[in-house]
């Protein structure tokens, strides 16, 4: 909380630096209710006056922000700052890009608020440092996602989607979730020996998503349950029509495959290097069961819950039963 | 005439209790740089926020003394990148500490002829220690002189362990480049510790098989020998440690430890306190380096087709109930540094 009075907070802005991403030259896209921008270097420097003369670097690593509505002025700033930059990250992870982009928090995030001193109304600045320092906002890195016109519309109907639930980060259901999503985008992370691939994503997603949809005393199989459960959240999502059974059980079985390979991987029985193609190609898709075991939670209004076995029942239901399958493509119509 | 190529590599987070500088084995050496040196190697913007000197590992290649410097990248780049990461796995298998991976912080190729030319490869968490303040995750690492080659002629422990790197090519090894990645991985900067214990887990599964297995690849091994603690037993007493020590260390990774990695590896929540986490990546780290050091000198003398499977067996006949002293004493030779 903070002493000024409520009709200079409100005026404030929050400009939050999107590690990573990379806009259009030109393009002002809304996003909620704020927009994307690429803000020229003194709009920056005025900011953040700490490299003045690094305009070179600055201009070729294009950085985006987000330009909106300071956080709620009533409460912590730099909380309200990490809450914004939580949302809009929840947005990046729960969209379609790869690679998805490191959390706003690493980077850079600044509240501007007017102050009056000696009767003058000055323009005073928030600076909220993650461990990234400046370093991807002036210098870029090897991580950069471009997003067109269109990813850029679908990106603010997702946020807009997001944010009528809350903060999935800090709801019961889906935070478990979206710390793994969040976490494995780490730049320490995601780095090794081997660039461009790494088991880092795929063993974390895989054990948090067994433990959302196989809560502990529901008997079952491990690996026959999360290849039935993660069967019906993949047809869901990415089916057009409603699943016959068998496609239900091919989609399982394929699973199963996965949840194999996530033992060999866990327990040091294969490495990177001895997986084929085909087992490569699948790595992704343990992030990807995450995204929509977080959708399914939204949308099926189980994110206030803090045991999953609600939504364990229903996508159970749905694999022996296909009128089961049809209402729950019903119920998750909306998701973006 | 010729001129060098250097690749330096800044280790924020460690320590070095000396002016000079040593050799650590093929043509890497480790020593704080000179103010000069230092403010020319950070020379930018960056560099005026002040942090003091660090130490550094420099590698060195000869070059024709006119040749460009993108020219001898081209040529040197990727053999001196690859020395200078053995030397980074040679620190951290060495002893125990913390500092940043140089690939997250910095690493510049310089030839110091007329002035100094200079190419950087930035990491993204260059910036994080430029303002002096140096906090890291764990215990920092110490280097000592000691540590180090000062001599010609003299071989220290540390050199042994670097040539071994650098013989073996360990891509050539799946087990060896998996153990050693996921070892690594588990120095972080903002690494939450189950992400540290899921890949330290993953490093001693690779080295040891399964927990529910008798060895890795099904290897049927018998005796005390025969599951993962037994083993660590005795690599724990190859490793120097008293029996007491060694037994206390086989316990815990049989129990606390075992549950540990069962609730890692089925997204389980880790319901420690923060010190006994901290103190089990600690632990891992430290049963991972030995094994990871006692099956390079495994290797050294091994013509086997599965050479993980006959280590096994070593470390298990070490523990069994027929071994004698005689017999205990030359395994501890084979695999110890």
């Amino acid at each position: 909380m903070t002493d000024l009075p409520i009709e200079q907070l409100i005026r404030a802005q929050s400009v939050i630096h999107i590690p990573g991403m990379v806009i259009p030259p030109g393009v002002s896209a809304v996003l909620g209710p704020g927009r994307l921008e690429r803000l020229a270097f003194e709009s920056w420097r005025q900011l953040d006056p700490s490299f003045p003369d690094e305009e070179r670097s600055y201009v070729k690593s294009e950085p985006v922000f987000w330009v909106g509505p300071g956080p709620d002025p009533t409460e912590d700033w730099v909380k309200g700052l990490q809450q914004q930059s939580n949302l809009l990250h929840a947005a990046l992870l729960l969209g379609p890009h790869q690679p998805w982009l490191p959390s706003p928090l690493l980077s850079c995030s600044y509240l501007s608020y007017p102050l009056k001193e000696s009767g003058n109304t000055l323009i005073a600045h928030l600076r909220v440092i993650g461990p990234l320092e400046r370093e991807m906002l002036l210098y870029g890195s090897e991580i950069r996602v471009h997003y067109s016109d269109t990813d850029l519309t679908r990106l603010n109907q997702l946020f807009s989607w997001l944010e009528s639930y809350g903060n999935p980060f800090e709801l019961e259901g889906t935070c478990r979730a979206m710390q793994v999503l969040e976490r494995t985008t780490r730049p320490d992370g995601t780095r090794g020996f081997h660039p461009g691939f790494s088991t880092n994503e795929f063993i974390q997603a895989i054990p948090a998503a067994e433990c959302l949809l196989l809560p502990e005393g529901t008997g079952k199989n491990k690996t026959d349950g999360l290849g039935q459960q993660a069967a019906v959240l993949t047809a869901l999502f990415n089916e057009p029509s409603i699943p016959g059974p068998a496609s239900l059980k091919t989609l399982a079985a394929e699973w199963r495959e996965i949840y194999r390979m996530r033992s060999h991987l866990l327990h040091g029985l294969t490495s990177l290097e001895a997986l084929d193609a085909d087992n490569l190609g699948r790595l992704a898709l343990a992030r990807s069961l995450l995204v929509w075991i977080v959708f399914a939670t939204l949308a099926l209004d189980l994110c206030m819950r803090t045991d999953s076995s609600s939504l364990s029942t229903i996508l159970a239901e749905a694999f022996n039963d296909a009128e089961a399958f049809r209402r729950l493509t019903q119920r998750t119509s909306e998701v973006p | 005439m010729t001129a060098l190529l250097t690749l330096y590599q800044p280790l924020w987070g460690a320590s070095f209790d000396d002016e000079g500088a040593g050799s650590l084995g093929g043509g890497t050496m480790a020593g704080i740089p000179f103010d000069d040196e230092w403010y020319m190697l950070q020379k930018s913007s960056l560099a005026r926020q002040g942090a003091p000197p660090q130490l550094c590992l420099t590698t060195l290649r000869s070059i024709p003394e006119d040749q460009p410097i993108e020219e001898a990248i081209a040529d040197h780049g990727d053999a001196l990148l690859r020395e200078g990461g053995c030397a980074v796995l040679a620190l951290r298998l060495y002893k125990a500490g913390w500092f940043l991976s140089p690939e997250l912080a910095e690493r510049s190729f310089v030839i110091a002829r007329e002035g100094w030319r200079i190419e950087r490869l930035p990491g993204v968490f260059r910036q994080t220690f430029l303002s002096g303040v140096l906090h890291h995750p764990q215990p920092g690492y110490s280097l000592s002189i000691t540590d180090l080659c000062t001599s010609v002629g003299e071989t220290t422990p540390l050199n042994v362990l670097m040539e071994r790197l650098l013989r073996m090519n360990r891509c050539d090894d799946s087990v060896l480049a998996l153990a050693a990645d996921s070892f690594t991985r588990s120095y972080g900067l903002i690494s939450t510790q189950d992400e540290r214990l899921a890949h330290l887990f993953i490093a001693l599964e690779a080295m040891l098989g399964a927990f529910n297995e008798k060895g890795p690849m099904k290897l049927d091994l018998k005796g005390s020998g025969a599951l993962i603690p037994g083993r660590i037993r005795a690599s724990r007493l190859a490793a120097g440690d008293p029996a007491q020590l060694a037994f206390q260390m086989a316990s815990w990774i049989g129990k606390q430890g075992r549950h540990l990695r069962n609730a890692v590896a089925h997204g389980e929540p880790l319901l420690l306190p923060e010190q006994d986490l901290d103190s089990a990546v600690l632990k891992l780290q430290l049963l991972i380096r030995s094994l990871l050091c006692q099956y390079l000198a495994y290797l050294e003398g091994d013509d086997e087709q599965d050479p993980i499977l006959g280590f096994n067996r070593l470390l298990a006949s070490m523990v069994g109930d027929a071994v004698n002293e005689a017999q205990q004493y030359e395994i501890f030779n084979r695999i110890g540094i």
